[in-house]
């Protein structure tokens, strides 16, 4: 019938390229001020008491065991043009809510891990968890006021991150700032695919 | 990134919908981002798949799943990073 037909005319409209970025980071390390400061329209989008509607989803997907869990996540949108936008996830902090972290990396191009000096460990699971997964990531420290400042080479060595890892040291309530983080992320990326024969880790 | 598309027509055939579905129609009539439909109408990722997953049915929209090998392209890559450099300059 002809609504088959008009089924198939909805493929010729351009789908727009979706560029998944992940902030992640502990708890208060700042990664909906960084989300916030990039995010061009949308209000922040924070998911929490997961309800009887979405139960109903839940158990249709076989993970009935998070029906009851609430969760919190920060999601921003820069439209670079028409066909291509970039989608920013903050990473819910609390270490229950990693079954999340599973869904959300499939497909990302990578991730900016926020380090708060003050409680530096608390970014050593979402580190682990990147390298794990072979997805590219850079860490940025966000300078708090009043925090001792440490070098970028402190943190990584505190971190035990590889030489290739980018640190960098930013204020994740400038904009200009974030955004380094992001293009910082962006090029590792680029540098990652350029010396990697196997993009693997980019089709998970 | 899973992006959905209402079918054209499909606005014809809204009378025994709920207003959910009319409203996610109307938002997805260009391709849209499962994750912008949530912001829009502030609901959580779980109701908003049920939601599509029964106009799905109904072929009210088409579903488009990512292609994650495009991200081995370098020129897209460098395309992201160009342009968030100029958008956020200010």
């Amino acid at each position: 019938m002809g609504f088959a037909g008009s089924y198939q005319d909805s493929h010729a409209e351009t789908v727009p390229i979706a560029i998944k970025i992940l902030i992640a980071g502990g708890f208060g390390a700042g990664k909906t001020t960084l989300v916030s400061a990039l995010t061009e329209i949308r209000p922040l989008r924070t998911e929490e008491d997961l309800s009887e509607p979405s139960a109903l989803v839940d158990l249709t997907d076989g993970v009935e065991d998070k029906t009851t869990t609430t969760v919190a996540m920060d999601f921003g949108r820069i439209t670079i043009k028409d066909d291509l936008v970039v989608y920013l996830f903050g990473t819910p902090g609390q270490q229950r809510f990693w079954f999340m972290w599973d869904e959300l990396v499939v497909g990302a191009l990578g991730a900016v891990v926020l380090a708060d000096t003050r409680r530096l460990a608390d970014c050593f699971p979402s580190v682990d968890y990147f390298e794990q997964r072979g997805t590219p990531f850079i860490v940025a420290v966000n300078c708090f006021d009043g925090a001792r400042r440490f070098s970028a080479e402190i943190v990584r060595s505190a971190l035990n991150l590889n030489l290739d890892v980018p640190v960098i040291l930013c204020d994740a309530r400038q904009r200009t700032s974030c955004r380094d983080a992001l293009v910082t992320l962006v090029e590792h990326a680029i540098r990652l695919l350029a010396t990697s024969p196997d993009p693997v880790s980019y089709a998970r | 990134m899973t992006m959905v598309t209402a079918v054209r027509g499909a606005h014809r055939t809204t009378y025994d919908l709920e207003p959910e579905h009319v409203t996610l129609l109307r938002l997805c009539r260009l391709p849209t981002a499962v994750a912008d439909l949530c912001a829009d109408l502030d609901l959580p990722l779980g109701v908003i798949r049920i939601l599509l997953s029964d106009m799905r049915e109904q072929r009210l929209i088409a579903v488009h799943h990512p292609v994650p090998t495009r991200l081995t392209d370098p020129q897209l890559l460098k395309e992201v990073a160009d342009g968030l450099r100029r958008l956020l300059s200010g």
